[in-house]
């Protein structure tokens, strides 16, 4: 039986969306004591995440794992103004929705900026940078 | 089951939720969750003619060595004898047309649309059953008290927006593609990154806590 890609995906989404509703990842004062290590519940949640995938994906076969990710300074400037970005909204591209289906409205100001921002970071990289910064598509 | 919703899951719990969701993604799909990916392709308009042209060609392994049959011969035809090219001909044909593999064929963009809006209703939902959704204008207390409630906070909201959005763009990947997936594959840039935005994370929420911004 071949379930269309919408419906996979819709059960992915729908499923993710709800972990990380019950992980408190939405929350924003849980994501700042993660980050100022008050609390490391969401800390080890992640890392322990990280520890599961890398065991996981050591039992694939590595020839199907493919795509290596690419190092460009891009990825380390990137990453700074990501993490700036997260630990002021307390949101990551997926956590941005998960708050505004909590009801946060305020999370459409962050929806925003980042749909203007992923947008508009292929013009400006055409025209001063030029870094292959391809990957992350599923 | 009530232990699911009455408070915050336990980290053993969140750690092996996300663990299964990006291994049962990579088992099914042969693709490596990363969200900020569909971020992008929900704002950058799809090319459709040649998209589909491409989706349809990898899923009909037969169209596919056809197309390719016919570039060979584009490019070598005119050095190959009427008997060398039926004998290509007949070697092609005999090969078995395999389909091209799940996670080779890029996803139309209605695919991303739908991930992203379902990660908003499974947030929902998740705050429903735990009986604590309701409509709020900020992003609760705790951010009030740091950036207030007036038009400013969502200045910063907005701001701070725009850094995630173009920060994941130009890192190729956020917290799922580069810190879950990319760590987990044991990739040198994914950790790199991951190091770098959650320290930059870690700096900034000091720095708020200590009042310096």
């Amino acid at each position: 039986m071949r379930v269309p890609a919408h419906l996979r995906f819709a059960l992915y989404g729908l499923v993710f969306g709800f972990c990380l509703s019950r992980m408190g990842f939405a929350d924003w004062w849980e994501v700042h004591k993660m980050f100022t290590f008050e609390d490391l519940r969401l800390f080890l949640s992640f890392c322990g995440g990280v520890a599961m995938i890398a065991v996981g994906y050591a039992v694939i076969d590595r020839r199907e794992l493919l795509a290596p990710r690419k190092l460009h300074p891009g990825t380390l400037a990137g990453s700074a103004l990501f993490g700036l970005g997260w630990a002021v909204t307390g949101a990551c591209p997926s956590i941005m929705w998960v708050q505004l289906g909590s009801g946060m409205l305020a999370a459409i100001a962050t929806l925003a900026g980042a749909l203007f921002g992923t947008w508009i970071y292929p013009k400006l990289h055409q025209r001063y940078f030029g870094w292959d910064s391809g990957g992350c598509d599923m | 089951m009530s232990f699911l919703f009455d408070e915050y899951w336990p980290w053993w719990l969140g750690a092996s939720a996300l663990a299964s969701i990006s291994l049962a993604i990579f088992l099914i799909e042969r693709r490596h969750l990363g969200v900020s990916g569909s971020l992008s392709r929900l704002v950058t308009p799809e090319d459709e003619g040649s998209r589909a042209a491409r989706a349809a060609l990898a899923a009909d392994g037969t169209a596919l060595q056809e197309s390719m049959l016919k570039a060979t011969l584009a490019e070598f035809g005119d050095d190959l004898s009427p008997e060398e090219i039926s004998e290509l001909k007949r070697d092609m044909a005999a090969a078995p047309a395999a389909p091209a593999p799940r996670g080779a064929v890029e996803l139309p963009r209605s695919v991303h649309v739908v991930f992203l809006l379902m990660i908003l209703v499974g947030g929902a939902i998740g705050t429903v059953l735990a009986g604590n959704w309701e409509v709020s204008a900020t992003l609760g207390p705790a951010h009030e008290h740091f950036f207030g409630d007036s038009w400013s906070s969502y200045l910063i909201l907005l701001i701070g927006g725009l850094c995630v959005g173009l920060g994941t763009r130009m890192a190729g990947g956020c917290t799922s593609g580069h810190g879950l997936t990319g760590c987990g594959r044991m990739q040198l840039s994914s950790m790199l990154a991951t190091g770098v935005f959650f320290g930059c994370g870690v700096a900034v929420s000091l720095l708020l806590d200590w009042g310096l911004f």
